[in-house]
């Protein structure tokens, strides 16, 4: 019985250890948007949308474990730069660049996007959050070239309407085109 | 003594694994529903989407089907067909029969629906299917918008199934090492570049 009862509370010790130590790692509540992966089906229909080909410069902001950039480069032959807060995912990302032998072709930086140059851009990604697309707009605008896509996993960008919206597995993806005078369109609310 | 430090355990143990579930809750609640779209009364695939549907942009497949010289003669097979409108184009265009296989019966639905509309159903066939369980062996044209893995995947059955000459043109995506014998770029109004590929069967190889 009591032998029972020593193996019934070391293992929890053992549940408990692992827990916590799971859950201290991704120290993720300081940042704006938390980490969500984007299933694969998704990041082919972003970069389907968005019609990426060789000649596409891809930044991905708030890159996580860098998947869309590497797809990118790998499936669709472009170059791309990934952007995190997280210096953990960034190492991550790094990491499955070397896995997925495109380490010329990508780039991972760990920093804040807001106070990042995407000015290089011809395609940016967006998995953040509604208020953070907001907040982000005015920049995209002020560096993006027109002609630069923009797609956004689920979140729009308040009364400037995407060009177009498809659905992967339920979920929405939209694009928006910088426009050539590089304002918001009206008359489209 | 040590039921108390059971206790405890056990409280952190739900509080830690009740947090975690709380935090991915909060990430992923967005995401969940999507208003006015693929409802549940809409018949879904019978598997998992390979490929994402994008409708191809009407100048492309204009000019999809100038590079592969589309006539009046030909049988035209759009793999992953969509709302149809490249066979409908052709159809309408040069009288061309076509056939669209689609693996999203709500895409085939639609796509009659428009084949009727543009009056050419005694010339197109939409019907839902895997297109790597397909058939297009009598086809002398193949048009493709899928993606640059799912080309190259597709590229053994395309070359077992199809007739020396029979025309391939592919938007936005190659076919690996199979050099095509024309790329063309095309701007749509929007500013985006567009690619297409056109390629030929080769010979068979004995």
């Amino acid at each position: 019985m009591k032998k029972i009862k020593f193996l019934f509370s070391a293992t929890l010790v053992a549940i408990y250890a692992a827990l916590t130590i799971g859950a201290q790692e991704p120290k993720r509540t300081t940042f704006d948007v938390p980490y969500v992966p984007t299933p694969q089906p998704v990041v082919d229909g972003m970069l389907k949308l968005a019609k990426v080909t060789a000649s596409d410069v891809v930044y991905d902001l708030g890159c996580g474990d860098g998947r869309i950039v590497i797809t990118a480069a790998k499936d669709f032959g472009a170059t791309g730069v990934g952007v995190d807060i997280d210096p953990l995912r960034i190492k991550e990302a790094n990491a499955n660049a070397k896995k997925a032998g495109v380490t010329d072709k990508v780039k991972f930086i760990k920093g804040d996007i807001f106070k990042t140059d995407f000015s290089k851009a011809t395609v940016v990604m967006l998995y953040l959050l509604p208020e953070i697309n907001l907040r982000l707009r005015p920049q995209l605008l002020e560096q993006l070239k027109p002609g630069t896509r923009i797609v956004s996993h689920v979140f729009n960008m308040g009364d400037w309407k995407p060009q177009e919206t498809i659905y992967v597995n339920g979920s929405s993806i939209h694009v928006w085109t910088v426009p050539a005078d590089k304002k918001i369109p009206t008359g489209e609310k | 003594m040590k039921s108390g430090h059971l206790t405890i355990l056990l409280v952190l143990t739900i509080a830690v694994c009740a947090a975690s579930c709380a935090q991915e809750k909060t990430a992923l609640g967005n995401t969940a529903v999507v208003p006015g779209v693929e409802s549940t009364a809409m018949p879904t695939p019978k598997r998992d989407l390979d490929v994402p549907y994008v409708p191809t942009h009407q100048m492309i497949v204009d000019e999809m089907l100038r590079m592969a010289e589309v006539k009046g003669d030909d049988v035209l097979y759009d793999l992953g067909s969509g709302d149809g409108r490249i066979p409908i184009t052709a159809a309408k265009q040069f009288g061309t029969r076509g056939v669209g296989i689609d693996l999203n019966p709500v895409r085939v639905t639609e796509a009659n629906q428009n084949a009727r509309e543009a009056g050419v159903t005694d010339k197109v066939r939409f019907v839902e299917g895997d297109i790597f369980k397909s058939d297009f062996r009598e086809a002398s044209v193949v048009t493709l918008y899928l993606l640059p893995a799912i080309n190259l995947q597709l590229k053994p059955q395309l070359m077992e199934q199809l007739k020396p000459g029979t025309r391939v043109v592919s938007h936005n995506y190659d076919m690996g090492n199979w050099q095509p014998e024309q790329t063309k770029t095309i701007t749509t109004p929007d500013g985006v570049d567009h690619f297409i590929y056109f390629w030929r069967i080769p010979e068979k190889q004995s």
